[in-house]
């Protein structure tokens, strides 16, 4: 037998925690809100049933207010999964209870996971799960789900709940009062005859509730006498009540949640008032003056850890590198291979995904950076600290996180975005995402400011950072004067309390995302070397990688056009255009070109490049398009329009800004 | 009754009423904030976003939001 249940539950409630500790899948347990945005699946076999679980996004509520929410009520309409597990945080009840009893008006199918009962009583919360449950109708299990506590037993009721449906859930287990109950039955007989997939008591409460997206849903299905029907309920009933009808109705849900939670949580009386970390923490990170300074800071400090213990390591492997190419290429003319072959091998391969992979280092050391950020609680003070400035460049508090997680990957940083719940500001945020520099951006920094700029390579790098920063805001301001304009959409938003990361969860948070650079380097990166290999070898007989080669016709024809910015050489132009798959074959096709190693491309580019170019070259590099996957990531998450803007302004931003450079670092190089 | 935005840190409030539209009352509701309850200000407005706190909640609320939020200050 095989089933579906379904996980729900407010951010932070330990739901990624509770799905990790069911399916011992691998997955992130981040700490802001609203980190598990993507759908996951797990499965897990008790007893004889094979149980296959959908994490659902971190919800409050299951309006269609956010596209989370979205996704979490449609899911639970459309696709009807035997249960839904609602996991809550035990220390803060009473917010918790509201999505379950939204739930409940959806579903019988439910179960109560009371999460992190630990930490309740600890604040001296102790609920009595057993009464709760008997109240509710519904079976409830008590969690410490990351220390793996009450896993068993979850999984031992989950299959019980399945086996055995409770009957006597839902409807039956809230009512409100009875004028509203006498309106509620009226709308939903004449509702259920028109079998929506929504049940008729919620779409009836949706009715009088106003919800416009229900409201036309059943308003373009039934005739005319269900509107008036409803709007004279609403009128009646706001006027015997004295309150928008709204208001009302959440009035009475959280009255009964607030009697409910009087009822089961016994609050013990010499709770010793502890001075909590988190405010005292929160007194200097989120203060007014030294917020900013210290988020600068805190940037500034990642960027040491991640070239000053990086770049060691990165020798390392670059020299392993190079005795491999040295091994294998001996080995292979022992056996008689032709130089064709040895160069494949050599120049090509090994030339190609070596000069990426010296960059593991760096780009592992960034990723666990961000793990931390995310896993401590500080991502969330990030958005609050930077707010003010956000909201001044017409960019909302939230969008902070979005374009902090990009400068590890873009990708992930737009999917962040739908933690926005207006369009206009997702959109916006996407637009600009592009200009944070992601970290398959930093090998191209790494080697050229090395190169060029040795003593002081960290601050060129740290600067292209800022300058990334920097033409965001403008971006952003002329897009908010232009293509959006209006109110950003108000901030509400929940600051998690600090704790000390776990160093699984960030292990396993950096390990994944640095495994999908690895995965990247061994297929889409090693595709382009081979293809660039092939490109600068053919036509036959001509010498490798020469101005005769297919590529180096393609880049001939480029060249002329980038010469205002200085790097106006064919060679440049092909690593470019190739870029564009991956910005991380930037370097790559460098080392294929010239037939050269890390090493070795140190002593070539600066027969090309002068200062100035270098530094425009790298300008041209962090601004010009974002990389294929994430044009292809902007496509779907807003739309083919905006991916096409996305480019087109990108490229024309780079080449005006590149100009630029080039032409001030002449004058003062 | 003053705006939440004019609240200062350390202040100790009731929610008296929220201005906004639907949307922005039912965003409070379900983030568990409500007409009635009682919380402490940490971070308070003027130049920049309000932190509040109830319970064991922190909840950053903009200042556009902290704006049509209104409260009576209890110390």
């Amino acid at each position: 037998m095989e089933i579906t249940i379904a996980l729900a539950g407010n951010p932070n409630a330990g739901k990624t925690s509770i799905f990790n500790g069911l399916t011992g899948s691998h997955q992130h347990v981040g700490n802001w809100p609203g980190v598990t945005v993507e759908r996951k699946e797990g499965e897990f076999i008790h007893g004889n049933i094979k149980v296959k679980v959908v994490d659902l996004p971190g919800t409050y509520s299951l309006t269609p207010y956010t596209i989370d929410e979205r996704i979490a009520r449609d899911f639970i309409v459309k696709e009807k999964p035997e249960l839904v597990v609602v996991i809550a945080d035990a220390s803060n009840l009473e917010r918790n209870l509201y999505l379950l009893i939204e739930i409940m008006q959806l579903t019988k199918k439910t179960l109560l996971v009371l999460n992190m009962v630990d930490i309740a009583e600890k604040k001296g919360i102790k609920i009595n799960h057993q009464s709760l449950s008997k109240i509710l109708g519904i079976p409830v299990v008590k969690t410490i789900a990351n220390k793996g506590v009450g896993i068993k037993e979850l999984k031992d009721k989950i299959v019980e709940a399945i086996k055995n449906p409770q009957e006597n859930v839902g409807e039956g287990s809230f009512l409100f009062n009875e004028r509203i109950e006498l309106a509620v039955s009226e709308i939903r007989d004449r509702v259920s005859k028109l079998r929506l997939i929504f049940p008729p008591r919620f779409i009836a409460l949706k009715l009088l509730e106003k919800d416009d997206e229900i409201r036309e849903l059943v308003f373009s299905k039934a005739d005319n006498g269900l509107r008036t029907v409803v709007d004279a309920w609403i009128a009646r009933l706001e006027k015997e009540l004295g309150d928008d009808m709204a208001s009302i109705l959440a009035a009475e849900k959280y009255a009964f949640i607030h009697g409910l939670y009087n009822e089961v949580v016994e609050l013990k009386s010499s709770v010793e008032r502890q001075i909590d970390i988190t405010d005292r923490v929160d007194r200097v990170l989120t203060n007014r003056y030294l917020g900013i300074p210290l988020f600068l800071f805190i940037m500034w400090i990642i960027f040491q850890l991640v070239f000053k213990v990086g770049n060691p390591l990165a020798d390392i492997i670059d020299k392993l590198m190079g005795s491999f190419a040295a091994l294998i290429s001996e080995v292979l003319s022992k056996w008689g291979a032709s130089s064709y072959a040895i160069s494949f091998i050599t120049d090509g391969i090994i030339g190609g995904v070596g000069s990426v992979l010296v960059f593991i280092p760096n780009i592992m050391l960034l990723f666990l950076a961000i793990a931390i950020l995310e896993d401590s609680g500080y991502m969330a003070r990030a958005a609050f600290v930077m707010d003010k400035l956000m909201h001044s460049l017409g960019l909302h508090g939230k969008s902070a996180i979005p374009m902090i997680v990009s400068f590890g990957c873009n990708i992930p940083g737009i999917l962040a975005t739908r933690t926005l719940k207006s369009e206009k500001d997702r959109i916006l945020t996407i637009l600009i995402l592009p200009l944070m520099s992601c970290s398959a951006r930093l090998p191209i920094y790494v080697l050229f400011a090395s190169v060029f700029f040795s003593k002081h390579a960290a601050w060129v790098i740290f600067s292209l950072y800022l300058l990334g920063i920097i033409l965001a805001i403008l971006m952003a301001t002329i897009f908010k004067k232009t293509l959006f304009r209006g109110e950003t959409s108000p901030l509400i938003m929940e600051l998690p309390p600090y704790r000390i990361p776990y160093l699984k969860s960030v292990w396993l948070s950096t390990w994944q995302r640095t495994s999908m650079f690895l995965k990247k380097a061994g297929t889409f990166i090693l595709a382009t070397v081979v293809l660039v290999w092939i490109f600068s070898s053919l036509p036959l007989g001509v010498e490798y990688a020469s101005p005769e080669s297919i590529i180096g016709r393609i880049g001939a024809v480029f060249a002329p056009i980038l010469k205002p910015a200085g790097f106006g050489f064919w060679q440049a132009a092909v690593s470019l255009i190739f870029g564009f798959l991956a910005k991380e074959v930037v370097i790559g096709t460098m080392g294929t070109v010239w037939g050269a190693s890390e090493e070795s491309l140190r002593n070539i580019l600066p027969h090309y490049f002068s200062q100035a170019s270098a530094l425009s070259f790298m300008v041209f590099s962090l601004i010009y398009v974002p990389c294929v996957a994430a044009v292809a990531t902007i496509w779907k998450e807003a739309g083919s329009k905006w991916a096409l803007i996305s480019i087109a302004y990108s490229m024309l931003l780079a080449y005006l800004v590149s100009v630029l450079v080039f032409n001030i670092g002449n004058l003062i190089f | 009754m003053i705006p939440l935005i004019f609240t200062k840190s350390g202040d100790r409030v009731r929610i008296m009423r929220i201005t906004g539209g639907r949307r922005c009352f039912y965003r409070l509701m379900q983030m568990g904030l409500r007409i009635g309850d009682v919380v402490e200000i940490t971070q308070g407005g003027g130049r920049g976003p309000v932190i509040l706190k109830k319970g064991n909640m922190r909840l950053v609320i903009g200042m556009g939001m902290a704006g049509k939020i209104w409260v009576m200050p209890l110390n």
